[in-house]
């Protein structure tokens, strides 16, 4: 008989200001009838983020873009409904009346709306026109964040957006989640 | 969005990530964030306003690139005060507000 699971530890509790919506807590609540969603955790000790310091200022720096709020062209396939890993290409001066938005995981009435809540293009196009970064790189990447399986991000997904970034010779990569 | 940019930065490209919600970027841990007080949905900014998309974004990438401690998250000086809206912190993800289409069974792969 294999030996019982001992329970792993609960992590240490999260530092956050006190006016944050606690997100984790919420989604806890509202899925309480069901095993607890374990969130991914890194102990910045003993986990620390990778860092690559800027190579120049932004003003000079070429910015790659990926959001998570389900942005899609009118022509491509929408996202499916949970665990869907594909991603879409969006034009950087895409009409955002040919701009839809597939995501089951926020309220996307505003985003539906106006998908700049969420893949702000014409905000980074003023940005580039202005000056204060160098430019958009083209195409910007969108996805369905909320893939609930962090082995499918970590060996599919994040590789992907890696090279994504790397192809396109990005100074920098700015995230937009949703 | 913070295990993609671990992987990002890691492969020798620096990552900036607005976020809205403290806790989960707190334990996913990406290089660099910049935490904004909407309501999940805006990190872009407000709907149908360009001028605050642009604010946003704009703060977002400048406060982002000023970071030097790894982990770190600062806090976009930028307020939600769309009319009607108020008191949306105590509505976003409540049970008796379950956000539309959230019906999903969370799993682990």
């Amino acid at each position: 008989m294999p030996p019982a699971r001992r329970p792993e530890p609960e992590p240490p509790p999260l530092d956050v200001p006190p006016d944050v919506v606690r997100y984790i807590d919420r989604t806890r609540a509202l899925y309480a009838s069901q095993k607890p969603y374990r969130w991914v955790r890194h102990d910045p000790a003993t986990e620390p983020p990778p860092w690559t310091p800027l190579a120049r200022p932004l003003a000079e720096s070429a910015v790659a873009v990926i959001s998570s709020g389900g942005v899609h062209l009118a022509s491509q396939e929408p996202f499916h409904f949970r665990n869907d890993l594909s991603d879409r290409e969006i034009p950087l001066d895409a009409d955002p009346a040919t701009l839809r938005v597939t995501h089951f995981g926020y309220d996307t009435t505003d985003a539906k709306r106006d998908p700049g809540c969420v893949l702000p293009l014409a905000a980074l196009r003023a940005l580039a026109a202005e000056g204060v970064i160098g430019r958009a790189l083209p195409p910007a990447l969108s996805f369905v964040g909320g893939i609930y399986s962090a082995r499918l991000v970590r060996a599919e997904v994040a590789p992907r957006f890696r090279d994504f970034v790397l192809r396109a010779r990005a100074d920098l990569a700015y995230l937009v989640p949703a | 969005m913070g295990l993609i940019a671990r992987e990002i930065e890691q492969a020798g490209v620096p990552t900036i990530a607005v976020t809205s919600a403290w806790d989960i970027t707190a334990a996913v841990c990406p290089p660099r964030s910049v935490y904004l007080h909407y309501p999940l949905g805006h990190q872009g900014g407000k709907p149908g306003d360009l001028a605050d998309q642009i604010a946003v974004t704009r703060t977002a990438l400048e406060l982002g690139a000023a970071i030097t401690r790894p982990g770190a998250i600062v806090r976009a000086p930028r307020r939600w005060d769309v009319p009607g809206d108020e008191g949306w912190e105590a509505r976003a993800y409540a049970p008796e507000h379950t956000p539309v289409g959230a019906g999903g069974t969370p799993s682990r792969g």
